[in-house]
């Protein structure tokens, strides 16, 4: 029984997944499935939340009690799950106090006059220069109507705070980081160091310039805006005759000939290029149509692999959900 | 040139604090830029602010159909009566909402805070400008609860600085956040059969049954565009197949500069019809809406560091083009 009624309840509750695609609307039978399937699946995913925090406070809990290298972060981990669990089921009146009162007076973004709330926490002390810091709050707060200069003071509910002040800030740190590593990554490895390099060096230049404004910088910004295909099409065409120079002096007449003749042929390409084609365009020209090919190829690709897959574990021939066996 | 051929010492130790410092600064200089920004608006964002304008005549033209389906299953005489009264029902709720009916999802957490909430703020205006009827939820993440409500809070008070402008909105009346509920994919089908049962109360715990924006929104049937700000891979995805596949809705799609490319065949191909590509799409919608604000103001901070990037890969293969040694990397 245990290895036959798993595969037989997958292989259903499957069917009936897929059926619903097929089915006409509207029907008895649809909406009987329907509410079945869904009022299944989320009572399901509920138990699955209580096993992820049974597996997390198993694990560290283990880690923790063999005194593993690192269990001081399980220490750390379990106790914000218990802190953050519990502010979030406490009474929403609970929570540091806020300070309201009328922004007529700042001038935050350039909107002078605007009907705008300057709020700052008790916590960090209550100074009208702070309230730039405190904007989070100020969103969160949701304060009152402001009458004249009247002042109020209200609670935002611990969880806000918590998700403001610590889950809000790292999170954006940790991507934040991104932005640096990236930065470094394209000195250090963006080379030309073979021919598809190169291909994606200049594919990867294009849609970096066409993501952003370019004619805004200083001094530089609307040349290189207003010459775009220059920039681009002659680079191509020194870099294909450099490697072609290479090739004559190897002695590899042929290869030198092909480079030569691809270097005329994007020659030509350029002088048929209309005057239009910016980097914009460019970039919309990579976006829609190399990359759309690729992207198009991996998703039918992928989608046939799930299909495959999907019928093995419908069929029961692979077993997942029993960790392999049966 | 032969100075190229050498590359000092010092450089290969101080170079990476050197760039994080200039990066810092540059992302700082761009912070504190409050000039205008011109920006082109692209076709996939076009896309998606057109259809948001147009949702009007998206409305009328869901309503003509029904109206056509229900007049040709009367002629037909072999409908039974409960389908006879759905179709009452749906032509009747098409009738209310006429600036139209917008789904929003919330699928981003902190971490994409600065590409994300520009998108969905931005397009929030425009739903409230415009008198569209917002419906907002959160997609997998239950993390985008709080962010989303933030979000919401903003753009319901920011009215006064848009053409036409609106007063402040109100919850249940002129829109309503759902929150989150687990299993995303299902619930989206269950939101097919009927919205109220799928959630049954809002973010804050109110019952959505004596919602006055409730009153003539039932299921999908009544949604006529699903906008959906997603950070992660997959997730949009889930809409593409519910949103416009099942339901037959048009579905516009934020996400991330990285991800945006993955979405390209789905725009290609009709399935969506509107695509945000990160911090440059919001620009571009606000730009758009003309209404700047902060994603047009942090595309300074892009466009500085898109420069220094381009800067430094042609430093780096000026480098290696003149450097004798190939240094391993």
């Amino acid at each position: 029984m245990r290895n036959y009624l798993p595969p037989i309840i997958c292989g259903v509750c499957g069917v009936i997944m897929m059926l619903h695609f097929f089915l006409p609307e509207n029907t008895m039978l649809y909406k009987t499935m329907m509410e079945w399937v869904t009022n299944s699946t989320i009572v399901v995913g509920v138990f699955g939340l209580f096993i992820g925090l049974a597996s997390l406070v198993h694990n560290h809990g283990n880690r923790i009690a063999r005194r593993s290298p690192g269990w001081g972060y399980s220490v750390i981990t379990l106790s914000f799950t218990a802190i953050v669990a519990l502010t979030g089921i406490i009474s929403q009146n609970v929570g540091p106090s806020v300070v309201s009162k009328p922004l007529d007076k700042y001038n935050y973004d350039n909107r002078k006059n605007q009907d705008h709330t300057l709020i700052t926490h008790t916590l960090f002390g209550y100074k009208d220069e702070t309230y730039k810091t405190n904007l989070v709050a100020a969103a969160t707060a949701d304060a009152p109507e402001m009458k004249g200069e009247e002042i109020t003071v209200r609670k935002v509910p611990l969880f806000m705070f918590f998700y403001n002040y610590v889950i809000m800030p790292m999170g954006a740190t940790t991507f934040s980081l991104l932005a640096f590593y990236m930065i470094t990554a394209t000195y250090r490895a963006m080379r030309a160091k073979s021919w598809e390099a190169s291909l994606l060096l200049i594919s990867s230049i294009i849609i970096l310039i066409g993501q952003v404004p370019i004619e805004e910088i200083p001094l530089i910004g609307k040349w290189i805006m207003g010459h775009a295909q220059l920039i681009v099409y002659m680079s191509l065409i020194l870099y294909i005759l450099y490697a072609a120079m290479k090739q004559f002096f190897s002695r590899n007449f042929i290869t030198c000939g092909i480079l030569s003749a691809s270097a005329a042929l994007i020659g030509v390409i350029w002088y048929y290029t209309p005057a239009n084609v910016d980097f914009e365009a460019m970039k919309s020209i990579i976006l829609n149509y190399p990359n759309n090919a690729a992207k198009r190829g991996i998703l039918i690709g992928v989608q046939l692999g799930s299909l495959a897959t999907s019928i093995k574990i419908l069929s029961g021939i692979e077993k997942p959900y029993m960790g392999g066996r049966g | 040139m032969n100075f190229l051929k050498k590359i000092p010492p010092i450089w290969l130790k101080v170079y990476r604090p050197v760039i994080y410092i200039m990066t810092l600064v540059l992302v700082w200089m761009g912070a504190v830029n409050n000039n205008k920004l011109n920006l082109n608006v692209a076709d996939s964002t076009g896309g998606a602010y057109d259809t948001i304008e147009n949702l009007g005549e998206i409305r009328k033209g869901t309503l003509r159909e029904y109206e056509q389906k229900l007049e040709q299953r009367l002629q037909d005489g072999d409908a039974s009566q409960a389908e006879i009264d759905d179709l009452k029902g749906i032509v009747e709720d098409l009738k209310h909402n006429e600036k139209g009916v917008v789904l929003i999802c919330f699928d981003f957490d902190a971490g994409c805070d600065a590409e994300m909430t520009p998108q969905v703020a931005t397009i929030l205006r425009h739903c409230f400008s415009r008198g569209v009827k917002v419906l907002i939820n959160t997609g997998g993440n239950v993390m985008s609860q709080p962010l989303a409500q933030q979000t919401i809070d903003k753009a319901t008070k920011d009215g006064s600085r848009l053409d036409p402008p609106y007063p402040t909105m109100e919850s249940g009346v002129d829109y309503v956040f759902l929150g989150f509920r687990p299993n995303a994919f299902q619930l989206y089908l269950q939101m097919g059969e009927s919205i109220i049962s799928a959630y049954e109360t809002d973010y804050s715990g109110k019952d959505l049954s004596t919602m006055p924006i409730m009153e003539h929104i039932r299921d999908f049937r009544a949604i006529d565009c699903v906008v959906t700000v997603s950070a992660y891979v997959g997730a949009p995805e889930t809409w593409i197949t519910v949103g416009n596949a099942k339901f037959g809705k048009k579905v516009i799609l934020g996400g991330g500069a990285i991800g945006a490319s993955d979405y390209y065949p789905f725009l290609q191909s009709g399935q969506i019809c509107g695509l945000l590509p990160g911090l440059r799409g919001a620009a571009e919608y606000e730009s758009a809406l003309k209404c700047p604000d902060i994603g047009s103001k942090r595309m300074w901070s892009q466009l500085y560091t898109h420069a220094f990037a381009i800067f430094l890969i042609v430093l780096g293969n000026i480098e290696y083009f003149f450097s004798t040694k190939k240094r391993k990397l």
